[in-house]
């Protein structure tokens, strides 16, 4: 007892108490998440304010007599003709490493029941993009695991990558993928107005994968307010800011953006706003591009850290040149683009290779992946070429007919089934061996079995042939020389198991 | 009539009847009788609105002082003479708020200046839980 009297003593004897002088309004309106209230002539914008009773909102239409606020918790607390304070702050998130493996909502409170978060620090929700001396160009890959993304579309750290397609295409699965394939990255996702069910099924997927030890989730469910949703985002990009300052490099998944761009609409027009298309509000451009141009690549002088953000936006009847898509479209730096007819046609992830680009990954891939991935390209390209052409006829020429048939089995080299990254090395050899024309005798029911086996036979008998690729990540003449004796030895006994065709 | 139209008509007859921030009475009345001989449904909106703004004007320029026990005639003049400098005052209140505990809270504008034993306990709770 003794002990906490003298250490209150000790810690408010420095304590100096003021003549307070405080910002008043008073509540006039409330409804819907939104308050507006007369007075407050100090207040800023973005400037928190204190309902009392543990409500805060923020000031956002500043008005001559009034100011149009959102709340952030229960409004149905508030009355009208309440007294309300300006408090001197501007929105703040808890960020550090204490968040890490943790469920939180938009303003940093856990909601995974694991106990209080100590933070390390806070940032601000809304803070300007770094600017361009402090940044430095993509040269760094960012592996998804993912054959088809890495091998075409590929995706540097620092990026802007987005994810789009209908309901239902695996967009979500390619995030959470790539999540599952880093280790040293620090990733975070963004949920925005999804389904309370599906985040915790996501935490479960997360957890068996051991990838909720390098994650965080920021939840906005469906349940939480429009502004709970309009917030998310920044929260989640300043835990991010946190660890590209320390010079790490971050991951952060927005799913998705069309729900957002949906909450800002809601919160425009509850705050009467003037709508512009669709009803969205004139600014619903630089929403989204003040949020995204918040991922950076800093330069070594300031840390080397990054944050690469994969945007999900979710398209209607496969509509991307609709007002939100062509927007987010035009910020980012390329996109993976996703169709169901692909989906249903049982090709996973159903990437439309056509339409997808990435326009700055290019400079970011390795060496041994760009030696196999231009073959890749331009084989696929003539498939689909040649696929539409061989419809009409049947009797094609034995070249046509080989390209076609190489086509489809680099299509059955591409497919991948969720939660299941292909380490680099492992993808490279596997490219390098279809683009090669080794698999060109496979029974194309059998491409998978061979894929499988002769990564194990190479485990097995070129360990350091995949350890020096992984290594060095080049894929060198005298590589390419071991490659081919090696991939021949296991054709023959592939060919001995019976699955090979042998050739007329 | 729409709201926003009738607000700028309030606007500019607040301005009209405020002169060095002081009411005219008559100003008032002869605002109100102009409003009145619109339509019904517009003369209620338009008087309505005008009475809240006025308020509102009123407001913002009367100084409110509450303390927990009355002041002296002398104590209130001060309190008013350090703020004419930055405010308005044209007409002032006391109110007893036994709340407070001891000490004094005015409010001028949409400012609240407080030192009472109250808001000291406050600041202490907020020191103990941070």
């Amino acid at each position: 007892m003794a002990n906490i009297v003298t250490q209150l003593e000790k810690e408010l004897s420095t304590l100096k108490l003021k003549v307070s002088k405080q910002n008043v309004g008073i509540v006039t309106e409330i409804g819907d998440g939104v308050a507006r209230i007369e007075g407050l002539s100090d207040v800023q914008y973005s400037e928190l304010i204190n309902f009392g009773k543990g409500v805060s909102g923020l000031a956002l239409n500043l008005e001559q007599y009034n100011v149009g606020a959102v709340i952030f918790g229960d409004y149905t607390k508030i009355k009208q003709g309440q007294e309300v304070k300006t408090t001197g702050q501007i929105l703040q998130v808890p960020v550090g490493e204490a968040l890490i493996g943790r469920v939180v909502d938009a303003l940093g409170n856990p909601i995974d029941g694991k106990g209080v978060i100590k933070p390390s620090a806070k940032y601000p929700v809304e803070k300007i993009a770094p600017g361009v001396i402090t940044r430095q160009s993509v040269n760094t890959p960012l592996q998804t695991g993912i054959k088809a993304i890495d091998a075409m579309i590929p995706i540097g750290r620092g990026q802007r990558q987005l994810i789009i397609g209908d309901r239902n295409t695996g967009k979500t699965t390619i995030a959470v993928d790539t999540i599952v394939n880093q280790k040293d990255t620090i990733c975070i996702y963004v949920a925005i107005g999804s389904k309370s069910s599906k985040i915790a099924q996501l935490v479960k997927k997360l957890e068996e994968h051991n990838a909720m030890a390098h994650t965080i989730i920021v939840a906005a469910t469906a349940s939480d307010s429009a502004t709970m949703q309009y917030i998310a985002p920044y929260a989640g990009v300043a835990m991010a800011e946190y660890f590209m300052d320390q010079g790490r490099d971050v991951l952060i998944v927005y799913d998705d953006l069309s729900k957002h761009a949906w909450a800002y609409r809601q919160v425009s027009l509850l705050l009467r706003r003037p709508s512009g298309r669709e009803a969205y509000p004139g600014d619903v451009f630089y929403l989204h591009s003040r949020l995204l141009e918040r991922a950076a690549r800093l330069n070594k002088d300031y840390g080397g850290g990054s944050i690469t953000a994969l945007p999900i936006i979710e398209t209607q009847a496969n509509d991307v040149s609709a007002y939100i898509p062509t927007n987010v479209i035009s910020i980012t730096d390329g996109q993976i683009f996703l169709e169901s007819d692909l989906f249903n046609s049982g090709l996973r992830p159903a990437l439309n290779v056509g339409i997808s680009v990435s326009r700055v990954g290019g400079a970011a891939q390795t060496k041994a992946m760009k030696s196999v991935a231009g073959q890749l390209r331009l084989d696929l390209a003539q498939f689909r070429a040649l696929q539409a052409f061989a419809q009409f006829s049947s009797d094609l020429d034995p070249e046509t007919r080989g390209r076609i048939e190489r086509g489809r089995r680099i299509t059955e080299v591409l497919k991948q089934p969720p939660y299941s990254p292909v380490a680099l090395e492992e993808q490279v050899v596997v490219l390098w061996a279809v683009t090669k024309g080794y698999m060109d005798e496979v029974e194309i029911e059998k491409i998978k079995e061979f894929e499988q086996k002769y990564i194990a036979h190479l485990k097995l008998r070129e360990k350091t042939l995949l350890s020096s690729l992984a290594e060095t990540k080049v894929l060198d003449e005298k590589m390419v020389k071991e490659l081919e004796k090696v991939t021949k030895e296991f054709v023959n006994m592939f060919q001995k198991g019976g699955s090979v065709k042998r050739k007329a | 009539m729409k709201r926003k139209q009738i607000q700028k008509i309030v606007e500019l007859a607040v301005k009209g009847v405020l002169t060095d921030g002081k009411l005219s009475e008559s100003k008032v009345i002869k605002v109100i009788k102009v409003f009145k001989s619109r339509p019904k449904s517009e003369s209620i909106a338009l008087i309505s609105t005008f009475l809240k703004a006025i308020k509102r004007e009123q407001e913002r320029t009367t100084l409110i002082v509450e303390a927990a026990s009355p002041l002296l005639k002398t104590e209130m003049n001060k309190i008013k003479e350090k703020l004419k400098s930055e405010y308005l005052i044209l007409n002032s209140e006391f109110k007893i708020n036994t709340s407070l505990i001891g000490g004094i809270k005015v409010k001028i504008k949409d400012h609240i200046f407080e030192d009472s034993i109250m808001s000291r306990i406050n600041q202490l709770k907020e020191a103990i839980i941070n």
